[in-house]
């Protein structure tokens, strides 16, 4: 019954989408990855493709290792005291983890939102946007920037609320509006991947929903990979799914497929115990 | 019969936490009836000299002459001899002890951090007696090297040494106001592909700021209070200036002159001390009340993330 409403949700979604996932240009590819927390092991094998203007959902519960693979993807596993890391993951086929690649500036292409809002409270709305710019040097203080601001903004769905109080300052807002202008503060920085963890956890149905259209509108610029505890969020918005289990890529691929027809019966029990 | 014993043993459980509970309350009411008490004396203590000699001239007067044959009570050389010392301790301490508190907050890997910490705790169990008699038989002489008019007792002499002695206290203060920013905000700049350097300069700094001017106020509020290494390093010569080189006395210092020479009690120049405490007294509370402030707006601004 739960399972028909979803498939009712997935294929109107895949109407949408057009393109099979076999045409796309695959931008991010994890081979081997495995990574660890002094010697927890964490992430198991992983083997990902994850493709060009395209969302990709990571499902599965909670301690899985979700956030971690994000954070794999855009280096920032590594920030963590007792971290490691083996395999690779190929961006544009390069692999990040050569000696050659400076993580500062794979970040800067690769974007991440955090599951809790981390607006900076020293600075105001409208200097937050602009953070990733200035905080990169890519812009100064001088620099006239009010469009980049408006741009990020109404890409945000937050300029109506924050226009007429962009000098306030950041913890003026509420949750949602403060996870909406970190996805704003994302986006200026003009990233090619955005990778999304939870960002709607802690948000009300409404702030949720404009959410999930702003990913939608920015399918066609951006890859987007989306960490989602939300199954109905998962089938509403992407296009792929990849399903992680105690740290083991248990499969993925098309979220029609996926949640239509498993090839794994764990996924499928996972699936059926989580449509409430 | 069980029911009954667990009651039982369930009230004298309640009972010995309401009698902990009151053991907390009255030592912290004695704390503050403590430092009530402590401004009442001096205050009791200056009304007799404020008979005597009018606010004005005490605020208003620029000499400090009470044990001389000729009397003036302005206090304002004892309050820039004291402002000075402190001023170049902070001058002094700041810079060092900012960069030190970075260090250990944001980049010193761990081992680094668990030789440093007990280094400088050390520093800051060191009697300021010794600071005192260091300023003056070591800095001193070698200031005089480079500084050919320092006077034997200097505001700067007493000034390092006492930025020395708040160092430990500002880099612990300051260390933990940084380590307060949370890491998540740290994180969120890496994400934006911002380098450790800007993360600390342009985030974890100014995140910090109100937590780190907190403990400068708190330091220089240390400062304003120190008696011993200005008694023995800076002079006992009130006088009206702000040149560093200069010796100078501070207003802990003019208290310990009276209090341990020969002034005979119930004068006027003994009850000077009261009056010369309850403005030490009311500069140092105006200090704590200040930092006070910026620790709680510090802390208003985290309670959200
Ligand atoms: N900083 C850390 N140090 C040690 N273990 C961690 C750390 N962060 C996460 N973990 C552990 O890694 C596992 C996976 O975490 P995470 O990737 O956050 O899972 P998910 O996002 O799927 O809930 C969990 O068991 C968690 O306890
Ligand atoms: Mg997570």
């Amino acid at each position: 019954m739960q399972f028909q409403f979803l498939s009712a949700i997935v294929s109107t979604n895949n109407e949408t989408i057009g393109n099979p996932m076999s045409d796309r240009q695959v931008i991010l590819r994890t081979e081997s990855l495995s990574a660890s927390f002094e010697n927890k092991k964490i992430l198991n094998d992983i083997n990902l493709e994850i493709s060009k203007r395209n969302i990709m959902a990571i499902i599965g519960p909670s301690g899985c290792g979700k956030s971690t693979l994000l954070r794999c993807i855009n280096r920032m596993h590594e920030l963590i005291y007792g971290s490691t890391l083996s395999g690779r993951i190929y961006f544009e086929n390069k692999n990040i983890y050569d000696k050659s690649v400076d993580p500062i500036l794979l970040r800067r292409r690769i974007g991440l939102v955090f599951q809790k809002p981390n607006p900076f409270p020293s600075m105001s709305i409208k200097d937050n946007v602009l953070s990733g710019l200035w905080l990169t040097q890519k812009i100064n203080k001088k620099t006239d920037s009010d469009h980049l601001v408006e741009n990020a903004l109404q890409q945000a769905v937050l300029w109506d609320e924050v226009k007429d109080r962009l000098d306030d300052s950041s913890l003026s807002l509420s949750g949602g509006q403060q996870q909406r202008l970190c996805i704003a503060r994302a986006l200026a920085s003009k990233p090619d991947v955005l990778l999304l963890d939870e960002p709607c956890s802690s948000l009300d149905p409404i702030a949720t929903q404009r959410i999930e259209s702003l990913l939608l509108s920015l399918k066609n610029t951006y890859t987007i990979v989306i960490v989602t505890h939300n199954m109905r969020q998962a089938a509403r918005i992407s296009n792929t799914t990849a399903f992680l289990l105690s740290g083991r890529l248990i499969e993925y691929g098309e979220t029609t497929h996926i949640f239509t027809s498993p090839q794994e019966t764990q996924t499928e029990d996972y699936l059926s115990g989580h449509f409430d | 019969m069980r029911n009954r014993n667990n009651k039982l043993r369930r009230e004298a459980i309640a009972r010995k936490e309401r009698y902990i509970e009151r053991a907390i309350f009255g030592s912290s009411l004695l704390s503050i009836l403590i430092a009530i008490g402590i401004f009442v004396v001096l205050l009791w203590g200056s009304l007799p000299f404020f008979s005597e000699v009018s606010l004005t001239e005490f605020f208003g007067g620029t000499k400090w002459t009470p044990l001389f044959h000729d009397k003036h009570f302005g206090i304002w050389p004892l309050v820039t001899g004291t402002l000075l010392t402190s001023a170049v301790a902070i001058t002094m301490a700041l810079p060092f002890s900012l960069l030190a508190s970075i260090y250990l907050s944001e980049l010193a890997p761990r081992k680094h951090r668990q030789l440093f910490k007990p280094i400088i705790e050390i520093l800051a169990g060191i009697p300021t007696i010794v600071y005192g008699y260091f300023a003056l038989l070591i800095v001193t002489p070698w200031l005089q090297q480079w500084i050919p008019d320092l006077a034997g007792f200097s505001s700067l002499s007493a000034g390092i040494c006492m930025g020395i002695m708040i160092m430990p206290m500002l880099i612990t203060l300051s260390e933990d106001a940084l380590r307060a920013v949370p890491s998540e905000l740290r994180e969120g700049s890496y994400a934006l592909g911002a380098n450790k350097f800007t993360t600390v300069t342009k985030i974890v700094l100014p995140s910090a700021i109100s937590g780190i001017g907190s403990a400068i106020l708190l330091s220089i509020s240390r400062a304003l209070g120190e008696t011993m290494i200005v008694a023995i390093a800076a002079g006992q010569k009130p006088n009206l200036t702000f040149d560093p080189r200069e010796s100078v006395e501070t207003m802990t210092a003019y208290i310990v002159q009276v209090s341990m020479g020969d002034t005979p009690t119930g004068t006027v120049e003994y009850r000077t001390i009261f009056a010369v405490g309850l403005t030490l007294f009311g500069l140092t509370l105006i200090m704590n009340l200040c930092s006070y402030y910026l620790k709680q707006k510090f802390q208003n601004k985290y309670a959200s993330l």
